[in-house]
């Protein structure tokens, strides 16, 4: 086989390899709950209660840690992140929030946080929840 | 430069140095391999990475790369590299730089998330940074002396894919490298893998310095794998590298003791890194000019 023939033959399984991925479905199916979250999140479970305390005290550190410089250290929002603290997010079911919190929404600046694990992100989940039913 | 600008310039860099904010826990150990984290938009991170290694029958030589990386979108991230080395018995001096962007390809997490890597290098022969082994790099690159390898100019196009998984706390990651000089033929390919983890899943409540939730663990493995006249892994360098990071308030520390699996390859390198987060930056400096 020819070298421009092996390149060849990779390119077209690179591109092959990523048209799979890029029709691919994500890890839960479509739909548009909250923030476009798929129905299947509001099947997921928060493993720790709201009044959790090492729970939630873990979740505010993270938050301080990974979502207080754009969302602000009192989740009063800042710039074009919103505030944390609102009807919509009290409203949301804790698994949206979990896929949301994965997921981000790139296009609109919001990193998606899956290289936490899922515990500290269910941490997270738990101190929102907390200052939302607090508010 | 004006001395208004001048003034401007040293009052930003002592902003934006106090009101630096903690860390997010997006950085791998890792100092080949790329995931899929991309850097959060409008932050600055700098990163000091150095390397010393010893060819047989050569002189030691101490590596230094500094990186700035800044996310320009949610999606794309870019990454500008200064590179030097110094070698014993001879001299000390700047090999290049490096331009490097990195695109997420998919908006969302998938079991498997594709990112596309472009890289310019504008470096010389003696460069001895080892960012990433391709075609038949070998130790023996490094007993050519500085004066004469820096006269080679090395203009190459690096392209990566980055497939990179999150499964239950361990991140698994490959790259799959391919690169060119522009001066002509022929492609160089190379690869990298790695897996790490936290030593904690759980992030206690206290603010804590040693608590396990700090660090990460890992394994990295990365060599060449010829060229497209030979595609082979016979004759390449390959190397193995536990790695260990341990984040603390803005900055995270990364080690790997690195060892040569074949004779082509080092005996053993060690690398460290050194990472600092400015949150924000890209708002900060537009608000200091306008």
């Amino acid at each position: 086989m020819t070298p421009t023939r092996l390149l060849a033959g990779f390119l077209l399984a690179l591109m092959a390899f990523a048209t799979a991925l890029i029709t691919a479905q994500p890890l839960s199916g479509e739909s548009a709950g909250f923030r476009n979250a798929p129905a299947s999140a509001t099947q997921m479970k928060n493993p720790y209660a709201v009044d959790n305390e090492a729970a939630v005290g873990g979740g505010k550190k993270l938050y301080a840690q990974n979502c207080a410089q754009c969302h602000g250290k009192n989740l009063q929002g800042m710039g074009p992140a919103p505030t944390l603290l609102s009807s919509s997010l009290k409203n949301a079911n804790p698994g949206e929030l979990f896929w949301f919190i994965t997921n981000g929404d790139l296009n609109k600046g919001m990193p998606g946080w899956a290289q936490l694990p899922k515990q500290q992100r269910w941490q997270i989940v738990s101190f929102l929840e907390s200052r939302n039913a607090s508010k | 430069m004006s001395k208004t600008a001048l003034y401007k310039t040293l009052l930003f860099v002592g902003w934006i140095t106090l009101s630096a904010s903690p860390a997010p826990a997006g950085d791998r150990p890792y100092f080949v391999t790329y995931d899929q984290t991309m850097e959060e938009p409008g932050n600055l991170e700098i990163e000091a990475m150095g390397l010393t290694a010893s060819p047989q029958g050569g002189n030691g030589f101490l590596s230094g790369v500094t990186e700035f990386e800044y996310g320009a979108k949610g999606w794309w991230t870019t990454e500008f590299y200064l590179d030097g080395q110094t070698t014993s018995n001879e001299s000390t001096i700047f090999t290049g730089f490096r331009w490097e962007n990195r695109f997420r390809l998919l908006m969302h997490e998938h079991k498997v998330n594709p990112v596309l890597y472009i890289e310019y290098e504008d470096i010389n022969g003696a460069d001895k940074s080892l960012l990433e082994i391709v075609g038949f790099d070998s130790q023996y690159d490094g007993l050519v002396p500085n004066r004469e390898a820096s006269r080679e100019r090395q203009r190459e196009m690096e392209a990566r894919l980055i497939l990179s998984s999150n499964i239950n706390g361990w991140n698994v990651s490959e790259n799959f490298i391919a690169e060119k000089n522009l001066a002509g033929p022929p492609w160089e390919f190379g690869y990298s893998a790695a897996v790490s983890r936290p030593l904690a899943m759980l992030a206690s409540a206290t603010e804590c310095v040693w608590c396990r939730e700090n660090f990460q663990a890992g394994l990295e493995l990365f060599g060449g794998m010829g060229t497209t006249d030979n595609f082979t892994l016979h004759g390449t360098s390959q190397y193995i590298a536990p790695v260990l990071s341990w984040q603390v308030h803005n900055a995270l520390f990364k080690i790997a003791p690195t060892f040569g699996l074949t004779d082509a390859s080092y005996r053993a390198m060690f690398r460290v890194g050194v990472t600092y987060e400015f949150s924000g930056f890209g708002r900060k400096l537009a608000r200091m000019f306008h």
